[in-house]
């Protein structure tokens, strides 16, 4: 009778510990899905629905008329994220901007992105933190768009500081960053913290706010191509 | 003779500039993950034409400050066109293969 009360309480020991190791190893496996999910959009959604998902992509910003691309409204709660991204325009609720992954994203892939996608929804600042976290290398973003969509209207096309915000924006005028001679490391600084925190002016946003730490070293990389000294 | 002093002119043009000109209305392919052409020349106002020759879906888009647009995601057998209203260079992607670029000079 004791042998049988000592070997029900292992059972229901043994019974706990199992379902808690499969809960903690659940929780690993979404924590992953969605890590890995927002490597994914980085490197593929963020060029439309932006950076931080809430439709600030290059595509969005620049192309006239583009269609709302911020992923924390749903048009159509119908249809599964994971459709969503997996047919694009061929599922009949969806605007032709929107591509098919199916052929070019593996299913890992597409069920990463969807957990991603879902746990920007569901969870907006735990989304966020993701993103600033993911390792991502600077050159599989393209700072020229960025610097397109974010910069050229102060710094102008060749970053002259000729941007047609630059018939308002006076003393001082949006730097010329044709003649900039400033490394690497403080032109990351002054785009993420702004003009007015690193002693310039306060009309230069902190883009850090706006921008993932890569998106931030591919546009100060970028600009260092937009030097004339360099490029003589 | 004129007619052949133009053909060589033209091939001369083509080789040494590296560029395709057009005389009609241009039609770039998307193939294999590939535009048809690098480079290709067309003046104002005129109207270039991309078509998917691939099995799987393509995008045609430009960030350019002379064309900005995007032209969609369409499946093999459609095409989608763009007429040119500036003078300047256009990169063309597709948003769907990040490796497939080209590019149009547009001159007045």
């Amino acid at each position: 009778m004791i042998l049988n009360r000592v070997g029900t309480h292992r059972l229901a020991r043994f019974l706990t510990l199992t379902v808690l190791c499969l809960l903690f190893v659940n929780v690993n496996a979404n924590d992953t899905d969605v890590d890995h999910g927002a490597r994914v959009y980085l490197e593929r959604c963020a060029l439309c629905h932006g950076s931080k998902g809430l439709g600030e992509g290059p595509m969005a910003l620049l192309v006239h008329d583009y269609p709302n691309t911020s992923l924390k409204t749903t048009d159509d709660p119908s249809q599964s994220i994971r459709d969503i991204v997996k047919f694009g325009t061929t599922l009949s609720s969806s605007n032709e901007l929107s591509p098919p992954w199916r052929h070019e994203l593996e299913a890992s892939e597409i069920a990463a992105v969807t957990a991603f996608v879902e746990a920007l929804r569901n969870d907006f600042s735990r989304a966020q933190q993701i993103l600033a976290s993911v390792d991502i290398p600077p050159e599989r973003i393209d700072g020229r768009k960025i610097y397109r969509a974010r910069c050229e209207s102060c710094h102008g096309a060749t970053g002259a500081g000729d941007g047609r915000m630059s018939r308002i924006i006076k003393n001082p005028a949006p730097s010329d960053l044709t003649l900039s001679s400033l490394p690497l490391e403080e032109i990351i600084a002054i785009i993420s913290s702004g003009g007015k925190a690193m002693g310039r002016s306060e009309r230069m946003p902190p883009w850090g706010q706006e921008l993932v730490y890569a998106e931030l070293i591919s546009v100060a990389n970028y600009l260092t191509t937009l030097r004339i000294a360099e490029a003589e | 003779m004129n007619t052949a002093l133009k053909v060589l002119t033209t091939f001369t043009l083509w080789f040494s500039v590296g560029y395709v000109i057009a005389d009609q209305l241009p039609n770039v392919g998307q193939k294999d993950k590939k535009f048809s052409v690098e480079k290709l020349q067309v003046n104002v106002g005129d109207t270039v034409t991309f078509t998917n020759d691939d099995p799987f879906f393509h995008n045609v888009f430009s960030l350019s400050p002379a064309a900005t647009f995007d032209l969609g995601s369409y499946p093999q057998g459609e095409s989608r066109d763009i007429t040119f209203e500036e003078a300047g260079e256009v990169q063309v992607e597709c948003a769907i293969h990040p490796s497939m670029q080209m590019t149009i000079e547009v001159t007045e």
